[in-house]
């Protein structure tokens, strides 16, 4: 007989706007056993404390409409408003000129689009049926529910009485790891919630063996029996979008950076590196950071912004569409990471999968993603990032050549394979 | 003959803390003794001098020792019951009270508890060139026990040792001069006699009531528990005693993730306090402590009554420390499993092979025990074995004391 497969889409099923990193995983694998019909699927209410089926169908169709269109967010829509106000010049009210007439419904229009979708974004959150699990089920959770405290202790509660397995997902302990990077109040919240998905798993994924090795430090810390773990290699398959070019940069040379502007990103360290490079007298590539702005990074943000050295070598981009991330990557010199820590490191698979080099930290699970395909640094020693990068910047046949190992050795994950992972573990 | 004597002896308990409402381990068994003297129809007063902060619930007998003493035992921490038992005589206002309590009474037996009142009440009975019969009622070979709470807690060697040979020589002068010792378990009854040269030893072990639980105080337990999915409940009780955290500590550790979801060690008294203190939010081990303890700290006596009745086992990770463990009585009266220690069976050393008792003196072992614990199941003890464990009751554990007294 085989196994009745309970899938939690808790970090789906609630979700506006755009998923991320973990809410594509969430999905993406998801959607695998819908397609086979092999599982069922679940969520959580934090108000009733109960397990309740979830609809999946609805949840892929809510992605197909929102996610291949660009993210849009409460603050885009604030911004569009305001633009349209601003369109409007400023004595007028009575008098609007047929030109401005027209601005005012472009801007309209759009906004109308936008209010249109943020409406079709709503969360699924249906009335179903309450989940009784079983003996003899297995309950997968792929997702990440640390901020819903209350939520693993409600499935550790469930078990003990029904005698279930569990299987989770671990993506990284970083707060627990780093709490400088996060803050004190994180790190607590995040130990106890690993302890209990430690403790009350039968078996975990993890998603490095970076990942896999820091549960089993935390788990002796904490007096824990490690639970049997198996290392997935996540997808790293590109969205099909087209690419859309960004106008200030063509015909440029440059070099993104894809990720959160936080303190573990690390961006700080290519601020020194470009400066170094100024005091150096050194030509650089236009450095295109993308990403939003995130905690602890005020400073940084300030100083890219106002000082002269780097205020023109490097822009920061906030709000990238999809298809102009694929631009970017396809149109950059390389890629460069300096991020601290990760769990992962999914801009640098993104960055080898559309046969660019990435320069990337060597700390954590970076080196997991391509080996000696790619070139590292320390993410605490400038001079040895501006190094790498003037060596490729510099010599344009060794970034060929790099370049040409990449395309010909590195194999792109598709989803497909990280579900037959998944389920040959879960089976086996 | 002994008992006629008896009806005209007056016996004074003289310690360092009061006994109104007992907490800590000293208190319970002061407090037992006392009793047990009125219920034998002796005539008996109880008095101390304390530092009054430290002690709310007390009556007019319990005298608080001057500002200025007060000042001196929170600038020394550790030695409050060494300056409470020389402000008997050096300090005004408890020598008064004294001197003014012992010519009322007029005590013919004075009953040191825990050596300390002797340091100032030796001189304060030679100033009054007062005369009674003095028995030392120990609880612990006190030098020995101060000499590991003060190495654990870090005090220079010079001045520990110096305030340990203080405190070995006070324990030698007290057993030279009383009629009658009163030790706590085997081995004390054996060091007093060959350390010190005790004559009349009577052994008098640590002893408890019978707990009786209220029914409404297990429902709010009971609910409790459902509300925090606590299915098995590990009850540790203990004072806030240093060697009662360093015991746990070493026998059980911070790292418990070994306990699965649904059970709970439940840390009762003022040890919670302590553990509670030594908890670093930074730290991984210490915030995933919790997930698995509950620090309850102080409860009411009848809150506790109901904790014993509804634990599923009671652990005595006790390690260090002299006397009997006053908590290893409770667990026997509880009937529960019990994961201890032999260091915690001392005085109760018969019971070790009893159904339900492991006994473990390594931690691995012990938290193996714990485990192992978890899922056996709970036996029933023979009526035999029911009337043995009752000789744990105050009542019988005192019955020798009592009965040496009569003879006095």
């Amino acid at each position: 007989m085989s196994k009745q497969f309970w899938i939690d889409l808790t970090d789906i099923s609630d979700w506006t706007g755009n998923f991320t990193g973990i809410q594509r995983v969430v999905y993406n694998l998801a959607l695998y056993f819908y397609t086979n019909n092999e599982a069922k699927f679940f969520r959580y209410d934090e108000n009733t404390r109960r397990f309740y089926t979830a609809d999946f169908a609805a949840i892929k169709r809510r992605f197909e409409t929102v996610l291949p269109s660009n993210t849009v967010k409460a603050k885009d829509y604030k911004l569009l408003i305001f633009s349209a106000y601003a369109a409007l010049p400023s004595r007028l009210r009575e008098v609007v000129p047929p030109s401005a007439k027209r601005a005012i419904r472009k801007r309209a229009k759009q906004v109308l689009l936008i209010a249109r979708k943020i409406a079709a974004s709503k969360p699924i959150v249906t009335a179903s049926p309450q989940v009784i699990f079983s003996p003899g089920d297995t309950v997968v959770v792929f997702g990440n529910n640390w901020d819903r405290s209350i939520f693993i202790d409600d499935l550790a509660r469930v078990k003990l009485e029904k005698g279930f397995e569990v299987y989770q997902l671990v993506y990284d302990l970083i707060p627990i790891l780093g709490p400088h990077l996060f803050g004190q109040e994180l790190f607590s919240i995040y130990a106890r919630y690993i302890f209990e998905v430690a403790a009350v798993s039968d078996r975990l994924f993890c998603i490095s063996r970076s990942t896999e090795y820091d549960l089993k430090v935390f788990c002796a810390k904490v007096g824990l029996a490690v639970p049997e773990t198996k290392v997935v290699r996540l997808g790293d398959s590109l969205a099909s979008v087209k690419p859309e070019a960004l106008a200030e940069l063509k015909g440029q040379k440059f070099v993104v950076c894809v990720g959160t502007i936080e303190i573990r990103k690390n961006h700080m360290l290519l601020y020194y590196a470009w400066k170094e490079a100024v005091r150096r007298g050194k030509p650089m590539p236009q450095l295109v950071i993308v990403g939003r702005p995130g905690w602890h990074t005020e400073d940084l943000r300030r100083s890219l912004k106002h000082d002269p050295d780097v205020a023109k070598r490097i822009l920061v981009l906030e709000h990238v569409k999809d298809s102009e991330l694929r631009w970017l990557y396809e149109n950059c010199m390389f890629s460069i990471y300096p991020s601290m820590y990760e769990g992962w490191g999914l801009p640098i698979a993104e960055s080898l999968s559309y046969g660019k080099l990435c320069l990337a930290s060597n700390t954590s699970s970076m080196p997991e993603i391509a080996g000696n395909l790619i070139d590292y640094f320390s993410p605490y020693d400038s001079g040895e990032c501006l190094e790498k990068v003037l060596e490729y910047y510099e010599n344009e046949q060794k970034l060929s050549r790099k370049e040409a190992k990449i395309i010909k050795h590195y194999k792109t994950t598709d989803w497909r394979q990280t579900y037959e992972e998944v389920k040959g573990f879960l089976n086996s | 003959m002994a008992r006629a004597m008896s009806k005209s002896a007056k016996i004074l308990m003289v310690g360092t803390y009061p006994i109104l409402k007992p907490k800590h381990g000293g208190q319970k068994r002061a407090s037992a003794i006392y009793s047990m003297y009125k219920k034998s129809g002796l005539s008996v007063r109880y008095a101390s001098v304390i530092p009054g902060k430290y002690y709310l619930d007390r009556t007019k007998s319990d005298v608080p020792v001057s500002i200025d003493t007060m000042k001196a035992i929170e600038e020394t921490p550790f030695l409050n019951d060494i300056i409470c038992g020389e402000a008997i005589f050096s300090d005004p206002k408890a020598r008064s009270h004294m001197k003014h309590v012992i010519e009322r009474f007029r005590p013919t037996i004075i009953h040191i508890e825990q050596a300390y009142p002797y340091l100032g009440l030796k001189k304060l009975l030679v100033a009054m060139n007062y005369k009674a019969k003095i028995i030392n009622s120990t609880q612990n070979l006190e030098w020995s026990m101060k000499n590991q709470m003060y190495k654990s807690e870090g005090m220079d060697t010079r001045l520990r040792a110096k305030i340990v040979t203080r405190i070995k020589q006070l324990e030698q002068d007290l057993a030279n001069d009383a009629v009658v010792n009163v030790a706590v378990s085997k081995g004390e009854v054996r060091s007093l006699e060959t350390q010190f040269g005790a004559k009349n030893v009577v052994l008098a072990p640590n002893g408890m009531n019978r707990q009786t639980p209220k029914r409404r105080d297990v429902k709010k337990w009971q609910s409790s528990f459902k509300r925090d999915s606590i299915k098995f409940k590990i009850l540790f009780v203990g004072s806030a005693h240093t060697p009662n955290m360093i015991g746990f500590l070493q026998m059980v550790s911070k790292r418990i993730g070994f306990l699965p979801f649904g059970t709970r060690i439940l840390v009762v008294g003022g040890v919670a306090d302590l553990l509670r203190r030594n908890l670093n939010e930074t730290a991984i081990e210490d915030v995933c402590f919790t997930q698995r303890a509950s620090l309850l700290g102080h409860v009411s006596e009848t809150d506790l009554a109901a904790l014993l009745y509804l634990s599923d086992l009671i652990i005595l990770p006790i390690t260090g420390g002299g006397g009997s463990n006053l908590k290893t009585a409770e667990a026997l009266l509880a009937h529960k499993k019990i994961v201890a220690t032999s260091h915690a069976f001392r005085g109760y050393e018969e019971y070790t092979q009893y159904p339900n008792i492991l006994i473990a003196d390594s931690s691995d072992q012990f938290r193996r025990s714990i485990k192992e614990q978890l899922t056996a199941h709970q036996q029933e003890y023979s009526c035999d074995q029911l009337e043995k464990i009752d000789k744990v009751l105050w009542e019988n554990a005192l019955k020798p004391l009592v009965e040496k007294v009569k003879t006095i």
